[in-house]
């Protein structure tokens, strides 16, 4: 720590602060010398009296934000003086075609991603994207902060340059937009292309080795997107029923009795809190947004050596947690202290987590090797080093006008297939329960092609009628089909346990039970996805299915009964099967024989 | 660097500050203080204008900085500056095309030398 600052004067400290608005260089050849010189004058001014000192603060804190503004021009080689740069417009205005013509090309970059927008809008304004929005508040800050450290000291040459690793990751994540929405449809992947071929866009334009410099930065913003959620649904699974095997043969290997790996899975998920970040599959998302941060922070080169030390750091957050897992497993169903596993799992997830950070920084600074600082001739060379063809700009215009040409959204499936006109078994008594405008509109966000409620009555021997709510929601995107899970946490149920049954060799059903009200209240629920001819409650089945290019509608079938039961007892089979026929005439085509 | 002077005529602050440094070696609070005595306090120099300036001498080669041996108060390490043999010349120059204008002045106004006083010029 520097000795000098422990008593520097509240105005000394004013002073300093200030100082943060000078060129990097500049501050780092005079700032401490200019604290001294200024802690030195203020005493002068202070056995002056009052009034000098009022005059040599309104006399700095007027020059300073003058010389920091001369200074950055000077270091941008343009003339330092404020009257003969007043008269001289920016250099790309003085070029009115060239201005123009860039902003053709943009503009029309803009219109090839236009589906993107209102996804980014959803993302950084709705509730339940509220952990990415803190990730982006992160990020923003995060710039802010290395902008006042070192400077953006950004420039831009006047026409798009022959940049070739800009180019490249322009039109190839242009052309990657083009080939995803056609494809595969996922918004997040769309976006982070979108956030992909704009920083190829400005690299046209940058200085290379400022674009170099900046891509963590640029990866870091794109990874606010909700990754974790895709992660979750993609790898979460399988990552989950790996760590739960590794524990169970490991704990077996240390003499703790056999605990099956479904008994692992449900305690583990029980205790989880599966949005907190530090635990299981969600870390390899942040810690992903923590290994870009600590690249760009640490100013390392992403090199082969980088990626090593990547792939070494997402094998420690899986260590982490499969250590954690183990831990709650010991403390919990092989020691029976299942309050201690309780209290431990946040604990030791945040542990885990940082652990692994700190290796990784460790990692980092010792085998990646750091950008070297530009030297004089690179740093002259800047944006005029590179090629600027009067053809690049023409021809790029060319290809993303080509792409727009080529975009075509996925195909909407026929109204035929929406559920309007279903019909229920006879024993099914059913009554429309219309919803709230409020779940409409959440409901609508993705576009389902129909959504409906009902109250239902199932009275089949009359002895025990079953009543509850079924819900229908029929789509052709998954991004329709949220997670039943997700929708009774979101109306205030906890989900105590969830599994799969199989009440037909052909028909499985996800099986769930929830609470309310602390546990006061005990509730059973069932649901599973449905096209013609297929049928699953494996939600990752239901996503994948959208690669496949017979392209079919699904039915989300969700039914909540009122009462805690046991949905897989014999006597409510025929109503599944029932609800199984009625959604199967309604789809196009219905189940094959 | 430079290695030619330039002979456009030097600011007011940049000829006070090589003047202050015409001696010998001074410090950043000694010149600021020094540009205002010899300026008889017309030229108050802000730490920021002092600074400005003295990196553009650095950088035309006009003073050299330079390590204080004798660390600081608060155990900073101090810096002093030192003009430089080009930065002489361009003091003796400045001060030359300063004293063609006073003999310019002189040799013109040589009848009436009450002249030559702004006291006794301003009406």
């Amino acid at each position: 720590m520097d000795p000098g600052r422990a008593d520097l004067s509240p105005l000394a400290r004013i002073y300093a602060f200030l100082l943060t608005l000078l060129p990097p260089r500049f501050r780092d050849q005079f700032a401490d010398e200019m604290q001294q010189v200024f802690a030195q004058a203020l005493e002068g001014a202070r056995q002056r009296g009052e009034r000098a000192v009022w005059a040599l603060m309104l006399r700095e804190l007027l020059d300073l934000p003058s010389l920091a503004l001369r200074e950055r021009r000077w270091e941008r080689g343009l003339p330092p003086y404020l009257p003969a740069q007043a008269a001289q417009p920016r250099q790309w205005l003085r070029r009115p075609p060239q201005f123009l013509a860039n902003l053709a090309l943009v503009a029309l970059w803009l219109f090839l991603f236009r589906p993107v927008y209102p996804y980014i809008g959803v993302i950084f304004t709705r509730q339940e994207f509220r952990l990415n929005q803190f990730a982006l508040l992160g990020v923003i800050g995060l710039l802010i902060y290395q902008v006042r450290r070192k400077g953006l000291g950004l420039r831009f040459g006047d026409a798009p340059a022959l940049h070739t690793p800009a180019v490249a990751l322009l039109l190839l994540s242009s052309l990657a937009f083009i080939l995803a929405e056609r494809v595969v449809d996922i918004n997040t992947l769309s976006a982070s292309l979108f956030g992909l071929a704009f920083y190829g866009l400005l690299g046209l334009w940058l200085e290379p080795l400022r674009w170099r410099q900046g891509l963590p930065a640029a990866l870091l913003l794109i990874a606010t997107l909700p990754f974790g959620e895709h992660l979750q649904t993609f790898v979460g699974y399988p990552v989950r029923l790996l760590t739960a095997a590794l524990v169970r043969d490991g704990l077996g290997h240390f003499g703790v009795q056999p605990i099956g790996i479904d008994t692992i899975l449900v305690f583990e998920s029980g205790v989880s809190q599966i949005d907190l970040p530090c635990s299981g599959v969600k870390s390899l998302w942040t810690g992903g947004m923590f290994l870009l941060a600590a690249t760009w922070i640490e100013q390392r080169k992403i090199n082969r050596r980088w990626l090593l030390v990547a792939l070494i750091f997402a094998f420690l957050l899986f260590a982490a947690n499969l250590g954690r897992v183990a831990i709650l497993v010991t403390a919990g169903p092989a020691l029976g202290w299942n309050l201690l596993a309780e209290m431990l799992h946040v604990p030791l997830g945040v542990l885990g987590f940082a652990a692994a950070c700190a290796a990784l920084v460790w990692m980092l600074r010792r085998f990646a090797p750091a950008e070297e600082p530009p030297n004089a001739a690179e740093t002259s060379r800047g944006v005029g080093a590179l090629k600027r063809p009067r053809w690049l700009l023409p021809g790029l215009m060319a290809v993303i006008l080509l792409l727009a040409a080529l975009y075509t959204p996925r195909p909407q499936v026929a109204a035929a297939q929406t559920l309007g006109e279903i019909s229920f078994e006879p024993n099914l008594t059913v009554e429309p329960w219309p919803f709230t405008a409020d779940e409409l509109d959440w409901l609508s966000a993705d576009g389902p092609l129909s959504a409906n409620r009902w109250r239902f009555k199932w009275d089949q021997n009359s002895s025990l009628p079953r009543t509850g709510s079924l819900l229908l929601i029929t789509s052709d995107t998954w991004r329709a089909h949220h997670r039943p899970e997700r929708c009774f946490e979101a109306y205030g149920l906890s989900v105590e346990q969830s599994h799969s049954a199989l009440i037909a060799p052909d028909f499985p059903l996800r099986v769930l039970n929830l609470s309310a009200a602390q546990g006061r209240f005990q509730y059973s629920a069932v649901y599973w996805l449905q096209a013609p001819g297929r049928l699953t409650d494996d939600y990752a089945t239901r996503i994948w299915s959208d690669l496949d290019p017979g392209h079919q509608a699904w039915v989300l079938v969700t039914v909540l009964f009122d009462t805690a039961l046991d949905p897989t007892r014999a006597d409510l089979d025929e109503f599944y099967a029932g609800l199984r026929q009625s959604v199967a005439r309604s789809l196009e085509g219905g189940l094959q024989p | 660097m430079s290695d030619s002077i330039d002979l456009q005529p030097l600011t007011e602050s940049t000829y006070f500050i090589l003047l202050a440094l015409a001696p010998g070696v001074n410090h950043g609070y000694a010149i600021m203080k020094d540009v205002g005595q010899l300026s008889q306090g017309r030229v108050a120099l802000s730490t920021g204008t002092l600074y400005g300036a003295l990196k553009r001498l650095l950088e035309q080669g006009w003073i050299e900085r330079l390590d204080d041996p004798a660390e600081g108060e608060n155990g900073r390490e101090r810096k002093f500056y030192r003009l430089t043999q080009l930065g002489q010349t361009a003091l003796d120059g400045e001060i030359v095309r300063l004293n063609g204008l006073l003999s310019a002045a002189g040799s013109r106004l040589a009848g009436n030398p009450a002249a030559l006083d702004p006291h006794t010029r301003s009406g």
